[in-house]
This record gives structure tokens, C-alpha cells and sequence, in this order.
């Protein structure tokens, strides 16, 4: 008779007896919101996790909302020298009171020594680790280890690897010179033959004393290691390269009548590379299609007549080119295929990849690309002609 | 054990039984020996004995309790034609052959209700029902003169069941009001309202009320006999009658919708469904009920369909938040941490800083909490409502967060899952709904996602398992019937409902041509 009742004891009492091993209390953790990585001596890891600190609250009366921001850094960084990634996170504990939630770091920072050093093989707890997201940035920290990157304080956004990751986020959308790269899209372009990763570097500024975070340059790596960075006009020139499609950036010209410069605003960019053969010989062919806004001139010279129209576009696609050209140059320079050429010669000639795949390194640099670029001006804001000054 | 087999003993007849059981005399002498042996000790009735007829020889008692009838009736209607007016009475060869019984009867009572019984039980019956006994020297009948009359509460608006749009009528506590606002609002013969008694003492009448032709026969014959059945000794309440008649005895969820609300009774008696109304209780109960059906307001079919549907949205989305709420609230911050903006974790974690509980607990004593100033808000006398209302606002919403016991998120959900509850337009399926929030709540705080689901997926099996007089509860949703379903979740336009839901297999399907 007391079997049923019996047995939903038991059935509810296994509830606690699992012991509830996935429960975690937000109170009794942390946000581990970036992780950083560097190389130290002895073939050692230093391993660097940066925690938002929890905004104290106000005083119990909430009539009165008064939040006092407390003075001073908003985070704190721990640093731990250990053999690997897990054991790093782990010694940790030794300096923090909580545990930490990997699932909302933003972003991944590896120090330059480290990315030259190479990072094949190292990276297997980003990848196994089930509470990592591969969602989170990367960045490379340029003639800094990633450590100290993460210890910059940042003044608009009081916690730094958020400031990192709105940064490249909306310099992507604003000005257009890197390209944002996720975790994820980064470690499968590391492990993809026919294409490598190219990352945002981040470097430490120094402006009388303060000391502040800027995003500069993007490292090139090959065979997972650093080789090389690109400078702001190669940057953009790979940025226009991305497969997926551009929204937003600038592009700065000449006034083809005086020659001062003339800003233009990308709306949409799309490019498409594809391997050709030319007598022969293989060849890239990228078609890159853009539009976008007319948006300031520092010239009086009226700009927008259907005459001028076409010369800007001209001068736009000549802009881009040089970029691209740019880019390219320097990639076959490091001998880093960044753009995915390899990738491009696999889907359009698979059986002449087989032959090329094994020797990519050296056909690569040679490589010629040909160019087809179209821009175009779909609007001009508010004003078809600049204010008519007499002077 | 000893509990069991007195359980078992057969019920000991009623010291009255004896007398109960016995035919009226002729002699009026021995019929009131017996009457005031039964009426002993009730002090609310009233026995006027007199006498009338040519010599004023006739010996004759008018009984009834007081404050059942009214009194200038009796007077006027029954003891003045008698005592006074008796020799009015034409002295016609007819008269005088009839017997006196008859000539009271047929000519000198000025009553429109009249009846016969023969036995005590139906006198004393026909007595605390707030009839009147006539009984007369020399005859073994009693005359019942229906002039029951009395104070009741006037119909008001609703209390329960407000409405902005639509009648503002209500039920009462008075059966015969009730029906009366009924017939009012089907003038057809077609209504039928079935009468019953049910209650060994309290003899309470009850109604069944259909629309012949399209309420399915069978039914009609069911609920009939499921009535016929119940054996208690008083129904003080049609909710009596719904546990007792329900198929599911052991479900949360109510299973026969309660209203006081005329103009509800007769959208439900069209389409198809049987009304009971209890004698004594302004509720009127509808059977069958299906789960859908709960959150749906007559107001619905007095506004425009268009922000009608936008409502009843609103009111399913009430339902999912008051159930659900607090379960994920708790399951996200305890186990899916990743399911949160990055910004919303970091404030939530500020304000949990320094909470000692594990947020299932805080939930679960917040809930509780909240449930405390309910049902006090509830009973208190209504002078002191406002001091709850201040002690609510102030301790759990501001001294808790302050005192650190508790986290203000914590605070914004529990009081969204309360505002969301109240939105049910029938009560009873705002209660289940409240109680299934707590096993789904510790489902979520032991399992999470994981838990909620599970939680989730046997309250449907439930609801699905679920037949109300036979009608699947969860219909028409599943069964799923495209007509019916049409008008659940958002409110259909007149024009296009042409035919009565299937769900209850109305005989006649056509509402408009």
C-alpha cells in the first residue's frame, strides 16, 4: 500500500543526490570576460584572465537612486604562470575566491612572443572546453604580451574587454580598416589548407602617462605563427577581400578638380575570388561590387553632377584596387595566403589543387591577380552641392 | 483501523423518521400534536390556528416559518377569504354539493400556487421550502399556497468577473432570480431548466439548464444521471457539485468553468453545453469545461475582434509567464549563465552579491511571500486593506533588497509572475496555474532547462490525458479542430462563425446562415 508514495520519494530524492553537479551560483562566480595568453620562459604559459568586478549596490533606500560609482578600475586581471591553458586557469583558484564562467568571455588575446612562437597544438582547451563559446574575439597584442594588454584600464567603457571588442566591432562599421575575427572562424582557418588567419593586433598607447588600448594593424599567421602584420592600407585592402559582405566603412579620394580629399561612405561590398586559368597559368580573378554614399567633400567644387559622378566612381574603384594590390603584395611577401587563394584554386580546378597543395608555398607569391572592381554613388544625404561660398 | 468500521456503520435514521414517514390524519387535532412534535424548537415557525365557514365551526391552522412568506399575503390571500369572506361565497347548488375541502380550494383561496400533499415529509418539505400549510378539520390533505418571500440580495455587477464592455448583471443567492435572468436572455421553450433536489437536509434545488436541440443528448442524460447520483447530505455551493461529479479527482485544474455571469451562461448553453445552478449560490456552474476555454472573457464577443485577439494574446501570454517565470529565471542564472547578455549578467550578479540563499530558495521564499500577501489581501476585513498593501510594498520590495535577503531581480520577477497571474478571467484556472509554478519551479532549480521541460511535458500529458464529460480537456486544441480552434486563440470575427464548436457535438451545428 505505501509502495507508490514510496517509490516518488525516492524518484524525488534522486533530484538531490545527483548532488546538482551543474548548478552554479552567479554570487559564487566570476566572469572570466577575456582571456589572455603569452609564451614565458621554459617553455611555459602565462595565463592571464581579466574580472569585471560586480557594481556594489547603493544604499538600501531605492527611493533615492543614487549610484555611487566607485573610483578606480572596474576589473582585475589575474595572472598565472603554468603549463597549460587548464592549469593555468586552475592555479587561479590560489589567488581568486570564485570560480569562473567562461561562457561570456569576449575575447582572446594572444601575446605577439606567444603568435610567433606558434600556436599549433596549444589551443586544444579553447576548443574541448564545453563553456567556451567560440564566439568571442580575437586580437593579438602587438610589441606587448597579452597580460599586460589586459590590464589597461579604459575610460568610456569602464571594462576592457568589452572596450576591445565595441572597438573593433564598431570601427568595422564606422571607418572599415580591420576585420573583426571570431574564435571559431580564427582556429578553422588555422586548421584549413588553402587559407590563414589574419587577426586584429591591439597595442598599448601611451599619451602622457595614461595609458590606453588601440587597435593597430592585423597579424598575418602561417603554419599557426606569427609572421607579419599589415599596415592600415593593407589592412583595408584585405578587409575588402572578406568573404562575407562588407557593411559600412570609408574610402578617401581625390576631387578630381583640385585634388583635396573627398570622402565616401561604403554601404554594402561584396567580393568574389575565384582561380582562373590564363594560358596556362592560374590566376585570381576577384570581382569586388560596391556601393555606397556620397558623404563629405572639403572642396567647393560641385562634385555631384552626372559628369563627376562617374569620374568619382572611377577614382573610388582606382582607391580600392590600390588597396587590394597593396594587401596582396604584402601577403605574398610573408607568403601567408590570407585570402583563401588556395581554397579558391580547390573549387574551381580540385585535381590541380591535389598537384599545387603540397608545393602551395612557393606557387603562392607568384601568383597574379586581376582586378575588377565596380563602385558606385547611390545617395548624398541631405545636400546635392556643397554650401555655394563666394570666397 | 477503529476510523474504518465506524465508517461503515449503516447511518442512524433521524429521530423524526417515525413520524416523517406517516400520511396526514383527518383529525386536525392529531395532525397538530404531530407537527408541533416535529416543529419543537423551531422557533421561526409560525401556527395560527383558527376558525371559519357559516358558523365559524370549522376548525383550521395555517402554518409556515416566518420570514419565508410574506405576511400581508397570507393575510389577504388566505386567512381573510376564510374568515371573513366565506359567506360571500354564493350559496349556488354547486357550492353547495362540493365538499368544504373543494370550495376552499377551487373558490375561496386567492392563491396562483396551489398544491396538495398527503404526508408529513412533503408538508414539512413544502414548510421550510417558504410554503405556507393550510390544513382543515376533517380532511387528510394539506393545501400549499406558494407566497414564499423573502429578503435577498438585489442583483448587482459582478464582483469576480469585471467587465469594462457588456451587461452588468450578476447571479444571486436566489434560484428563481437566477433563472428568471436566464429566460430573460433565451426567450424560447427550447431553454429547458430541469429541476432537481439534491441533499439528504438541505433539500437544495438545483437546475439543469440546456437548449434543447442543440445540447447533444447524451449529454444531457449524463450530466442528469451523475446529479441523480450524488448522495450528501447538504450542496452549499455549486462547487460542491464539481468535485463531486468531476472524472479527474485528482487534478488541479478546474473541470467545470464557474460563473456569475448571466449572459456567459447562455454563450455556453448555445453552444452546446449544460448549466447547473445551485440553489443558494450566485455561482452557476457550466460542464463541460476545456482548458482553452479559461482564458477566454465574454468581453472578448462585446469589443472588435481585432483588439479582442491582441487580448486574448496577451492573456496566453500571461499564462506562460505565470507558470513559467520564476522557473526560468531561476534555470538560467543557476545553470544556462550563457543564455544572458554579458551587461544583464554583470547587474544581475551586483545586486545577488551578498544574498546568502541559493536562487531557487530566494525564489521559492519569494513566492511564498507573495503568495502570504494574496491570500491576506484577500480575507482581511477591507478597512485594513490598505495597511497590507503597504507592508507588501514596503517589506518585500524594498526592506528584503535592502536587508540583502533577497535580490531585486528576484523582486521584478516574482511581482511580473503575480501581475501576470491575476490576468485569467476565471479564477479557478488562475489558482492551478499558481500552484503548478512551485513543482515546476524545483524542477528548474534541480535540473534546469532540462527540468522545465520535463516539467513542462507532464503537465501536458496531463492535460492531454484529461476528458471532461467526455470532452477531451485540452480540445479543440488537441484534438485539433480547425473550425473551433479558430475562436481559442484569437477572437474570430462574427461574420464567419456560422457554426457552433464541434468540441461539444451540438445537435444543431448552425449558428447563422
Amino acid at each position: 500500500m505505501l509502495r507508490k508514495p514510496a517509490a516518488l520519494l525516492l524518484a524525488a530524492s534522486l533530484c538531490f543526490s545527483a548532488g546538482c553537479w551543474d548548478r552554479r551560483e552567479v554570487n559564487e562566480s566570476f566572469i572570466a570576460i577575456a582571456v589572455g595568453v603569452d609564451s614565458y620562459p621554459g617553455n611555459k604559459l602565462r595565463f592571464t584572465e581579466q574580472i569585471p568586478l560586480p557594481i556594489p549596490k547603493g544604499k538600501g533606500n531605492t527611493t533615492k537612486t543614487e549610484k555611487t560609482v566607485p573610483a578606480g578600475p572596474r576589473f582585475v586581471t589575474v595572472s598565472t604562470v603554468a603549463d597549460t591553458f587548464t592549469d593555468g586557469a586552475r592555479k587561479a583558484h590560489l589567488t581568486t575566491p570564485r570560480s569562473p564562467l567562461w561562457q561570456h568571455s569576449a575575447c582572446y588575446v594572444f601575446g605577439e612572443k606567444f603568435s610567433r612562437r606558434g600556436f599549433s597544438g596549444e589551443v586544444d582547451w579553447l576548443l574541448r572546453n564545453r563553456q567556451i563559446r567560440k564566439i568571442g574575439y580575437m586580437f593579438v597584442a602587438r610589441n606587448a604580451a597579452a597580460s599586460e594588454v589586459l590590464n589597461v584600464p579604459t575610460e568610456v567603457e569602464k571594462i576592457p574587454a568589452v572596450a576591445l571588442v565595441s572597438m573593433i566591432k564598431t570601427q568595422d562599421t564606422n571607418i572599415g580598416i580591420y576585420t573583426p575575427v571570431k574564435l571559431g572562424e580564427f582556429l578553422n582557418k588555422s586548421i584549413t589548407a588553402g587559407i590563414e588567419p589574419a587577426v586584429p593586433g591591439v597595442e598599448i598607447v601611451d599619451e602622457g602617462g595614461k595609458k590606453g588600448l588601440k587597435i593597430s594593424g592585423t597579424a598575418v599567421f602561417k603554419r599557426a605563427k606569427l609572421v607579419g602584420w599589415l599596415n592600415e592600407k593593407e589592412s583595408r585592402g584585405y578587409r575588402w577581400l572578406r568573404p562575407n559582405m562588407i557593411t559600412g566603412g570609408t574610402k578617401v579620394i581625390k576631387c578630381p578638380v583640385c585634388g583635396k580629399p573627398v570622402l565616401l561612405e561604403t554601404l554594402r561590398s561584396q567580393s568574389k575570388i575565384e582561380a582562373k586559368k590564363r594560358n596556362g597559368e592560374i590566376i585570381m580573378h576577384i570581382k569586388i561590387r560596391e556601393e555606397g554614399n556620397f558623404y563629405e567633400q572639403r572642396c567647393r567644387h560641385p562634385l555631384l553632377t552626372p559628369e563627376t559622378i562617374p569620374i568619382l566612381n572611377r577614382e573610388a574603384e582606382r582607391l580600392i584596387e590600390e588597396q587590394v594590390r597593396a594587401a596582396v603584395t604584402r601577403a605574398q611577401e610573408l607568403d601567408s595566403d590570407i585570402f583563401g587563394f588556395g581554397q579558391a584554386v580547390f573549387s574551381a580546378y580540385p585535381k590541380e589543387w591535389e598537384r599545387l597543395a603540397g608545393r602551395w608555398e612557393e606557387v603562392f607569391p607568384t601568383i597574379k591577380v586581376e582586378l575588377e572592381v565596380k563602385s558606385e554613388i547611390r545617395r548624398s544625404y541631405l545636400a546635392t552641392q556643397t554650401l555655394p561660398f563666394r570666397y | 483501523m477503529r476510523y474504518i468500521t465506524r465508517k461503515n456503520q449503516p447511518s442512524q435514521p433521524l429521530p423524526d423518521e417515525q413520524i416523517l414517514g406517516q400520511k396526514l390524519d383527518s383529525n386536525l387535532q392529531v395532525n397538530m400534536e404531530y407537527l408541533e412534535q416535529l416543529l419543537d424548537g423551531c422557533s421561526d415557525a409560525v401556527i395560527r390556528k383558527f376558525k371559519f365557514g357559516k358558523g365559524r365551526d370549522i376548525d383550521a391552522a395555517l402554518l409556515y416559518f416566518d420570514g419565508l412568506v410574506l405576511k400581508t399575503e397570507a393575510e389577504d390571500s388566505i386567512l381573510r377569504p376564510l374568515m371573513l369572506e366565506f359567506d360571500l361565497m354564493e350559496n349556488t347548488p354547486e357550492t353547495k354539493a362540493a365538499d368544504m375541502y373543494e370550495n376552499v380550494k377551487e373558490r375561496l383561496l386567492v392563491v396562483t400556487d396551489l398544491l396538495e400533499c398527503d404526508t408529513f415529509d412533503k408538508a414539512v418539505q413544502h414548510l421550510a421550502s417558504g410554503d405556507a400549510i393550510l390544513l382543515i378539520n376533517g380532511y387528510d390533505r394539506a393545501l400549499v399556497a406558494g407566497i414564499r418571500s423573502w429578503e435577498g440580495r438585489k442583483t448587482e455587477s459582478p464582483d469576480e468577473e469585471v467587465l469594462i464592455k457588456g451587461p452588468k448583471e450578476g447571479f444571486t443567492e436566489t434560484l428563481r432570480f437566477n433563472t428568471a435572468l436566464l429566460r430573460r436572455r433565451l426567450k424560447t421553450s427550447a431553454f429547458k431548466m430541469e429541476p432537481l433536489q439534491i441533499g439528504r437536509l438541505s433539500k437544495t434545488n438545483v437546475v439543469m439548464c440546456y437548449v434543447k436541440g442543440i445540447a447533444a443528448e447524451s449529454l444531457v442524460q449524463e450530466v442528469r444521471n451523475r446529479l441523480q447520483k450524488i448522495d450528501i447530505d447538504a450542496v452549499l455551493d455549486a462547487a460542491y457539485l464539481e468535485e463531486i461529479i468531476a472524472e479527474h479527482h485528482y487534478s488541479i485544474f478546474p473541470q467545470a468553468e464557474h460563473t456569475e455571469r448571466p449572459d456567459r451562461v447562455v454563450a455556453h448553453v448555445l453552444e452546446g453545453r449544460v448549466a447547473i445552478m445551485v440553489d443558494g449560490s450566485p455561482w452557476v456552474m457550466v460542464v463541460p469545461a476545456t482548458f482553452p476555454q479559461f482564458w477566454i472573457s465574454p468581453e472578448d464577443y462585446y469589443m472588435g475582434y481585432i483588439p479582442a485577439s491582441f487580448i486574448r494574446l496577451l492573456r496566453q501570454v500571461a499564462f506562460f509567464t505565470a507558470l513559467l517565470l520564476p522557473s526560468i529565471y531561476v534555470a538560467t542564472i543557476t545553470y544556462h549563465q550563457e543564455m544572458i547578455p554579458t551587461p544583464l549578467l554583470l547587474t544581475i550578479a551586483s545586486s545577488r552579491e551578498g544574498v546568502p540563499f541559493p536562487a531557487l530558495v530566494e525564489a521559492i521564499i519569494m513566492e511564498i511571500t507573495f503568495e502570504f500577501l494574496r491570500e491576506a489581501g484577500l480575507r482581511m476585513p477591507r478597512a485594513i486593506g490598505p495597511a497590507i498593501s503597504i507592508v507588501g510594498a514596503l517589506v518585500i520590495g524594498d526592506a528584503a533588497v535592502a536587508a540583502g535577503l533577497v535580490s531585486t531581480p528576484m523582486v521584478v520577477v516574482v511581482a511580473f509572475t503575480g501581475i501576470a497571474s491575476f490576468i485569467f478571467p476565471v479564477y479557478s484556472a488562475g489558482i492551478a496555474v499558481r500552484l503548478a509554478r512551485f513543482p515546476l519551479l524545483a524542477m528548474a532549480g534541480f535540473l534546469g532547462y532540462f527540468g522545465i521541460m520535463i516539467g513542462l511535458i507532464l503537465l501536458l500529458v496531463h492535460l492531454a490525458s484529461m476528458t471532461s464529460f467526455g470532452v477531451p480537456y485540452l480540445s479543440p486544441l488537441a484534438p485539433a479542430n480547425a473550425n473551433d480552434s479558430s475562436d481559442v486563440l484569437v477572437r474570430r470575427p462574427w461574420w464567419t462563425m456560422k457554426q457552433r464548436p464541434r468540441m461539444f457535438s451540438p445537435i444543431n451545428r448552425v449558428r447563422q446562415e
